[in-house]
């Protein structure tokens, strides 16, 4: 075994230290020291900290905005549009672009929901919601390119409509009902009438020429819609037009609802469509389910081909249609796209 | 370690404290702390690396170890000499590249052959014009050069004995073996280091 002498060690280590000052280089230096202080700093203290923050907060109140519609910023435009879309059976019967609210009307009709500034505002929203009814201004109807009133109990005369319009049963519908249909996928929404109608029974007459006039049976004068929509003879329909998803919930007319009826796609039979008659007038026209008083007169050039659960109006350059739901009707074809020629 | 002081702030106010302390500040957030224990330490480990590695892969090694002292100064727990605690790490570190240069040797045989026989001194020395001082840093070359023609562990031992003031002990601790085996380790490192500075001295 070799012997390490002291002397031995002691001449290697002279040789070894002398001139041994080898050190790290800068680099390395700053690194380490870098990374020493690095660690000392809490992430959230750190600069790109203060950017991943914001930007997580946004995303994140972004998509709990869009996944909750009801969360945006309650200004005046909002409320708008949101009362559009939460009145089905107004925007439907009047159209879109008749969403519009009498004030006096609206007032007048609802119920006294409690003080908005003692709730959240969404909480106050949602009792609005609830609170309001779903008024049909004859003012607004007027006013509107596709003006479509509903009148319950008078339909003949469009004075009574605008004087004693009652606002639309929305009773007769539930709320889930209607939210349901609106979430009907688009491709079921554009079925037409004609593609509906080649699956239905008891087809006998798929058009009604509704010059003549015919008077309503005496069971059906009871209730009675009347829909009225101008008719420009420039626009024409692009055969846009979109059909919500129906669910049957009758499987036949029922007359007392004056033609409109539930039910899987099927057209009327002529006497079925009898009542149902176009009501023209200079400036619109109305769908009259029991003809039509002056100044009124029948349209010829409108027909209409009224289907179990919906009716086509066609004019010239000018097509609606109307679509029954729960009892009630519906443009289904609003807004007409006018056509340049 | 007349000054031991610190702000108010934990930030070192003195380079004087030991170095356990200043681990112990450093891991209460000074970083004038870490400062200090990295001046003081700084050299020796890098030439711990550098002396049995070369110096791409000291660098890689030094680095790692202090990377490894950052993270770990949570956990520190001074139960002994703070340069044996840095010294046990640099060992760490070490194994592990030396496991790694196993399966990725980088000293060839030829290399050390090159080494072992002196030739590359040679004619560095017989190249230019040799004065005492390019013979004394030539003499350290040959040395560096030798130490790398040792095995790991007497490298190892021989390298902490020159760099630091650990006993025999804590060599041995720290190198996970008894006393008496490095006292074996630097018996041979010294023979084999002194035979082969001899040979070159002998051809000059």
């Amino acid at each position: 075994m070799p012997q390490e002498t002291d002397q031995d060690r002691d001449e290697l280590s002279v040789i070894y230290r002398e001139g041994s000052d080898a050190q790290p280089p800068a680099e390395l230096d700053a690194a380490i020291l870098a990374a020493a202080g690095k660690a000392l700093t809490p992430w959230y203290r750190r600069p790109a900290a203060a950017a991943i923050s914001t930007a997580a907060v946004v995303i994140l109140a972004v998509g709990l905005i869009v996944d909750n519609p009801d969360l945006g910023v309650p200004d005046n435009e909002s409320f708008s549009i949101s009362e559009k879309a939460r009145l089905p059976n107004s925007l439907d019967v009047t159209g879109p672009s008749s969403a519009k609210v009498n004030p006096v009307n609206h007032v007048a009709n609802k119920p006294v929901p409690p003080p908005a500034e003692e709730l959240p505002w969404q909480e106050a929203r949602i009792a609005d919601v609830k609170a309001k009814p779903l008024p049909v201004s004859p003012t607004a109807s007027s006013t509107l390119p596709v003006p479509i009133t509903v009148d319950e109990d008078s339909p003949r005369q469009r004075s009574d409509i605008s004087a004693s319009a009652p606002p639309p049963p929305v009773n007769q519908l539930r709320r889930e009902e209607l939210v349901q249909l609106r979430k009907a996928p688009i491709e079921s929404q554009q079925q037409t009438f004609s593609n509906l109608t080649e699956s239905t029974d008891n087809v006998t007459d798929p058009s009604v020429a509704v010059e003549k006039r015919v008077e309503p049976e005496p069971e059906t004068s009871t209730s009675t819609r009347s829909f009225g929509f101008s008719a420009s003879s420039r626009s024409r329909d692009t055969e846009t037009a979109q059909i919500e998803e129906i669910i049957p919930t009758a499987s036949y007319l029922t007359r007392a609802n004056g033609n409109c009826a539930d039910g899987r796609l099927q057209r009327l039979t002529p006497r079925e469509a009898a009542p149902l008659v176009i009501c023209s007038f200079p400036d619109y026209s109305q769908v009259h389910a029991e003809g039509c008083d002056s100044p009124y007169r029948i349209d010829p050039a409108v027909t209409a081909t009224v289907y179990r659960v919906g009716i086509e109006l066609t004019g010239a350059g000018t097509a609606f249609r109307l679509r029954c739901e729960r009892g009630r009707w519906f443009n289904v074809a609003l807004p007409v796209q006018p056509t340049v020629d | 370690m007349t000054e031991k002081e610190t702000l108010p702030d934990g930030e070192v106010s003195s380079s004087a404290l030991p170095d356990e302390e200043l681990m112990k500040a450093y891991a209460g957030g000074s970083q004038r702390a870490f400062e200090i224990l990295y001046a003081r330490h700084k050299g020796a480990l890098y030439r711990y690396f550098l002396r049995q590695l070369g110096d791409e892969r000291a660098n890689d090694c030094f680095q790692n170890l202090w990377m490894r002292l950052i993270k770990a100064r949570d956990r520190y727990e001074p139960s002994g000499a703070f340069h044996g605690y840095l010294f046990t790490l640099a060992h760490n570190v070490l194994m592990d590249e030396h496991r790694q240069s196993m399966r990725n040797p980088v000293y060839k045989a030829d290399e050390l052959e090159t080494v072992d026989n002196g030739s590359q001194v040679t004619e560095l020395a017989i190249d230019g014009a040799i004065d005492r001082t390019i013979d004394r840093d030539q003499l350290r070359y040959r040395l560096h050069q030798l130490l790398l023609t040792l095995p790991f562990a007497q490298r190892e031992a021989w390298v902490l004995r020159q760099e630091t003031e650990l006993s025999t002990q804590e060599i041995a601790e720290l190198t996970d073996t008894s006393e008496e085996g490095v006292k074996s380790r630097l018996r041979y490192a010294t023979s084999k280091l002194k035979a082969g500075m001899a040979r070159y001295a002998t051809r000059n």
